[in-house]
């Protein structure tokens, strides 16, 4: 026995500075517990689970709030297993309003409808999605990104088809997860590779060795297949095209405050993931162009990717009739737009990434997630009053929705605006700076530019239908009587994005200052052998 | 014949993991097509054992055991739904859920 | 003091805020409005009371505490004689136009005046921005309540127009904040309006952008104003709006666009990329004159003649722009305010006919001087006005612009003579419809067949509280607009003298030196 200690060393118990910064995941797992337990002390258990969720949620939020920027809490913990920074903390701080923001929209949507009992798994499988997203934004090691993916994946699967039944909830969700285990698997292939090309699962030190050393040609070749793998994986997740196509199915099937949670907080961890890890590498390599690998390539790529994906989405949502299946179309472009920034890879022109890691992608990333979230949230609690109301997801069924009810026709009309990105709402401020961004790096960028300006003029065209429907199609329907709670949600949101525009000042130095990377520089870098806790001996 | 080198695993993995892909492209009885993912996962736990053992690191094989937990979770989330939906249509083939528009 | 500056916006912007926010519906809202745009139109006074006429200095104001550092963004605002003119032509329009609403908007009035006001406000700030982002801000934010006020209140077309006007004007802004953006990025004090344009101007490293910069401004410029491909918006929108939707549209909203033309396009072009447009934008303009003027002709309906007739007009503003010297600009800048005094007043008096006889049709009304001889006078009035008959207003900007484009480098004596040709047929399909309306025998929807019988009541069972000739609120409405008319028709020195400097900078800076001198001489 003690020689058996002594071979394998002590266990590694992780201390109280290690364990402080990551205090709002501690809180979720908290929570989830909480609400699983709840069933055993109160009977009506759905509302409780709500409320304690929301609890946690909140307690959540405010222990990350509380978490400083200090020298010790900034940089990698768990032996290089998650990293903590200021890009991770406010992604943190943004997916648990989000969250906070959804489970309030539950109260006001499926409270009424959810089979008592359902809630603990329902709540709990939303915590669990959600601490797999938050984790998203901390990871620096490639197991880590594995579990944290599949963390927030298998949740949201079983959310997509929650509704059991509901049988396009659950054919929705039998495609999600058929398509998402193949290209979990094609992305752990590719990681594999990566792995075996460097040695270590350390995404930091993957750079580093990167601009170190030549592989040869095979090497190119499978490391073509390992990034390609990563790609494809978080394609999927952020539903770039072209793995785009589970999004409108997922988006109708499943209950619609599970869609507003997907589109938002799922695409907006695959994207902060994305931006981690390919900065994370391309720091490595310098943001050279031909270092190591060809850099510009990748960036050329993610930034097709990108400019195909808001097109395909934008283009999909012109025809499109439904509600949820418009905004999930409006959802792959906005992905779209994104994935545009994360492109920026290579130092063209501009510095990209500052000396102490702040990236403009990142500030972009973030910003436009800091809208984006109320303008989803917003929309979708619109739609799903409606639905309550109406019975019916169908456009055509919000006319003479300012009449029939003025303050949900003036939030959606808000809503639509902002997504459009017309000023005087956030949206507007979202855009350029994504935008503005772009051409800050010049060169081929411009092109992006080009293609979101082109892509805004398309989408004006779904967005303001709604618009004209609600306002200028006159209808005999009588009044809605709309569920006070879900209107003051709407309310808020459509606030949120006109304080945002108007906020723009104090919103831009947040985002700008937060948008910092933790990057291992050079001298930082130890040998992956030691950092890794899962790294034995040397054969 | 010389030593089995790790191109040896290699090939096995990529071959096991085209397997699982072409069977999922091609294959419509949805049980099978679950199956093909399980492949495809095999063939990754086989590269990862063979680069671990190839770096002489244990990283490889923890990525192995986590990798397969996953690949279970997947597969009872995924026959959990296929029997829901046996139920509904009593059968397996994958085109006949195609009420959602893609 | 140039707290002015600001107030300009922030009034009608809050007034905005509040009407909608007014507990109940009905005349309090429409009050409001109106006091609040006369505020607005004080305020207008009082900024040019500060303005120094003499030197031209801009009045500027900084809000230092708004500045974004990254982006370089400032709220800037300031206005020189040109933006002055414009901002005044835009406050007193407003509250005339909403003064002319009170008899026609009964639906939902809450809405409808707080809308008016948020225009108002978008409008001036767009005048007086001095951060090219701004701009942009204030240029968009003047399509979401043109939206609504041409949709909700407009005709039996009006989702179409609406979605159409909507589509085509945001369609080619974007081009514009694409030029915006690259501005923005190269130029040292970022968005600075002022600064921008002097550093694209002196900067040798923009040559080349210049040309696509200009580009994207046309673009976005060339939709709103609107120059003959792109104008099909205009004639629907016009019709389809309520007749103080159409009365902002033409006076002040088409404005924007030569306005961009004159304080960023032209600036940022260089001589090169100017001298190969200017033939290319000048055939479109004498294109648009010709076409807007046959066009109008045919028309039945009054207020699509006289929106077509914007489409022809707008041509001659951007013939002056574009004939790129002096005398050229500065007709084009007068042929703005007078366009929007005189085709908003041919809107006014067209909806007043409208709400009347609830038709705009040619051949269902004749002899409206028999019962209506005010009006009759007043549409007379306006008519020679936009026929630009010697004495009005409209005749000095319409010679100034010809003669811009027959003295012209890049233009020439062609356009000049097509351009003159445009003036006839605006006189023809103009006199052609006066003379229809206002004389002949009395013919009116419900008086059909009743020649000759002058003290017929024909508006009794139609506009029940309307009086049968136009009563004091309209003649209130109508006699600024005269005054206007008549002054600046005998002496438009008055605008002319004090936009001359900035017309000349910008001209100035088009032109190589070797011709600035020749025609100085």
């Amino acid at each position: 026995m003690t020689h058996l200690l002594a071979a394998i060393g002590l266990p590694y118990i992780p201390g109280w500075d290690e364990l402080r910064p990551f205090a709002a995941d501690l809180w979720l797992i908290v929570t989830i517990v909480a609400v699983l337990i709840t069933p055993f002390f109160i009977t009506r258990s759905n509302i409780a689970c709500a409320l304690v969720a929301l609890a946690g949620v909140t307690l959540a939020f405010l222990s990350q709030l509380l978490v400083r920027n200090s020298p010790h809490v900034i940089g990698e913990h768990f032996r290089g297993l998650l990293v903590m920074d200021q890009f991770a903390m406010l992604w943190k701080l943004l997916l648990l309003l989000f969250v906070a923001g959804v489970i309030l929209m539950w109260f006001t949507t499926t409270a009424s409808n959810m089979h008592e009992g359902d809630g603990p798994e329902f709540f709990a499988l939303l915590l669990s999605a959600t601490l797999g997203m938050s984790l998203m934004a901390s990871t620096s090691n490639l197991l880590m990104l594995v579990l944290s993916v599949e963390m927030a994946s298998l949740p949201s699967y079983v959310l997509a088809g929650f509704r059991k039944t509901h049988r396009i909830g659950a054919e929705a969700s039998l495609k999600y997860v058929l398509f998402g285990a193949v290209t979990s698997a094609v992305m752990i292939y590719g990681l594999s590779f990566l792995y075996g090309l460097y040695g270590t699962l350390q995404v930091g030190a993957i750079g580093h060795a990167m601009a170190a050393g030549a592989i040869g040609v095979g090497g190119n070749a499978l490391l073509a297949v390992a990034l390609l793998g990563l790609i494809v994986g978080i394609g999927f997740k952020v539903s770039a095209v072209p793995f785009h196509f589970w999004c409108p199915d997922v988006f109708e099937g499943a209950s619609i405050e599970v869609t507003t949670f997907l589109s938002v907080a799922s695409k907006g961890a695959a994207l902060v993931l994305l931006i981690r890890v390919l900065t994370t590498i391309a720091a490595g390599l310098g943001f050279a162009p031909h270092a190591g690998m060809s850099l510009a390539a990748l960036a050329g790529v993610i930034g097709v990717m990108g400019a195909v994906t808001c097109t395909v989405g934008n283009l999909g949502a012109l025809v499109q009739t439904n509600i949820k299946r418009l905004l999930a179309y409006s959802s792959i472009a906005h992905a779209g737009y994104m994935l545009c920034a994360v492109s920026l890879l290579v130092r063209h022109k501009a510095t990209i990434v500052g000396e102490d890691g702040n990236s403009i992608a990142a500030q972009a990333i973030l910003l436009y997630l800091a809208v984006y979230l109320f303008m989803n949230l917003g929309a979708f609690t619109v739609a799903a009053l409606i639905y309550r109301q109406t019975g019916s997801e169908d456009i055509t069924h919000y006319a003479g929705l300012s009449r029939r009810s003025p303050l949900a026709a003036a939030c959606m009309t808000v809503f639509m605006f902002s997504l459009i990105g017309l000023p005087p709402f956030a949206g507007f401020v979202a855009k350029f700076n994504l935008m503005w961004v772009l051409g800050t790096n010049g060169g081929w960028w411009w092109a992006l530019v080009a293609v979101i300006g082109l892509n805004t003029i398309f989408s004006l065209y779904y967005y303001v239908r709604v618009v004209k429907i609600m306002y200028l199609t006159p209808s005999d329907a009588p009044a809605l009587n709309v569920n006070p709670l879900g209107l003051g949600l709407a309310v808020a949101c459509a606030a949120a994005l006109v304080l945002l525009f108007i906020g723009l000042a104090p919103l831009s130095r947040v985002t700008t200052n937060y948008g910092k990377l933790y990057l291992t520089s050079q001298t930082q870098q130890q040998p992956a052998q030691s950092t890794a806790m899962i790294t034995g001996e040397r054969r | 014949m010389t030593q089995l080198a790790l191109q040896h695993y290699l090939a096995v993995g990529a071959i096991l993991f085209a397997i699982g892909l072409i069977g999922f492209m091609t294959r419509r009885n949805l049980i099978v097509m679950f199956l093909c993912t399980e492949l495809m996962f095999q063939g990754v736990a086989i590269n990862l054992i063979a680069f671990g053992r190839f770096w002489g690191n244990l990283a490889g094989q923890a990525f192995v055991i986590f990798v397969l937990v996953i690949a279970a979770a997947e597969a009872s989330l995924a026959l959990g739904l296929v029997v829901l939906l046996f139920r509904q249509r009593n059968t397996l083939d994958a085109d006949a859920w195609r009420d959602l528009k893609g | 003091m140039t707290a002015a500056l600001l107030l300009l916006i922030l009034v009608p912007a809050i007034g905005a805020a509040a009407c909608a926010l007014l507990p109940k519906q009905g005349a309090a809202a429409r009050t409001w409005a109106f006091a609040v745009s006369v505020i607005d139109l004080l305020l207008g006074v009082c900024l040019s009371a500060q303005f120094d006429w003499k030197t031209g200095t801009e009045l500027t104001w900084f809000g230092s505490s708004f500045y974004i550092e990254n982006l370089q963004f400032g709220l800037k605002l300031g206005c020189d004689s040109i933006s002055l003119w414009l901002v005044l032509l835009t406050v007193l329009l407003t509250p005339l136009a909403i003064l002319a609403s009170f008899a026609s908007i009964k639906d939902r009035q809450k809405e409808y005046y707080a809308w008016m006001l948020a225009l108002l406000a978008a409008m001036n700030g767009v005048f007086v921005a001095r951060d090219l982002l701004l701009f942009y801000i204030f240029f968009e934010l003047t399509l979401i309540p043109m939206f609504f006020i041409i949709g909700i209140w407009g005709g039996p077309e009006r989702r179409y127009a609406a979605g159409k006007f909507f589509l085509f004007t945001f369609a080619g802004s974007v081009f514009t904040l694409a030029g915006i953006i690259y501005i923005g990025l190269m130029a040292p004090r970022g968005f600075d309006l002022n600064a921008a344009v002097q550093f694209v101007q002196h900067n040798p490293e923009m040559a080349r952008a210049r040309f696509w910069l200009l580009l994207a401004f046309l673009a976005g410029f060339a939709v709103k104003v609107p120059l003959f491909p792109v104008h099909t918006w205009l004639p629907l929108a016009h019709t389809e709006a309520p007749t103080a939707g159409s009365v902002i549209l033409a006076g002040v909203l088409l404005k924007l666009g030569t306005y961009g033309l004159l304080k960023l396009a032209l600036p940022i072009a260089s001589p090169d990329a100017i001298g190969l447009f200017a033939p290319y934008i000048g055939t479109l303009c004498v294109i648009g004159v010709i076409y807007g003027a046959l066009v109008a002709w045919v028309q039945q309906d009054i207020k699509k003649l006289v929106a077509y007739s914007s489409v022809s007009h707008l041509g001659f503003c951007v013939l002056g722009l574009f004939a790129l010297n002096t005398i050229g600009v500065q007709g084009s800048v007068l042929y703005m305010i007078n366009h929007g005094l005189s085709t908003g007043a041919m809107f006014l008096v067209v909806g007043m006919i409208y709400e009347r006889y609830h038709t705009r049709d040619i051949n269902r009304l004749s002899g409206l001087a028999r019962v209506m001889p005010k009006l009759a006078f007043f549409f007379i009035l306006f008519t020679l006005s936009s026929i630009g008959l010697p004495g009005t207003n409209g005749f000095v900007s319409e010679f100034l612009t010809i003669l811009g484009a027959f003295t012209s480098t890049h233009l020439g004596v062609s356009y000049g003579a097509f351009a003159a040709l445009g003036v006839i047929l605006g006189a023809i399909y103009m006199l052609h419809m006066a003379a229809r309306i206002i004389w002949g025998p009395l013919k009116t929807p419900d008086h059909d067949d009743s020649h000759g019988q002058g003290d017929a009541e024909p508006a009794t069972q139609h506009g029940s509280e309307l009086p049968t000739d136009i009563g004091a609120r309209e003649v209130g409405i109508l006699v600024p607009l005269a005054l206007c008319v008549l002054i600046l028709g005998v002496y438009p020195n008055v605008i002319l003298n004090s936009i001359q400097k900035p017309a000349q900078a910008i001209t100035q800076a088009i032109n190589p030196p070797a011709q600035a001198v020749a025609e100085a001489r």
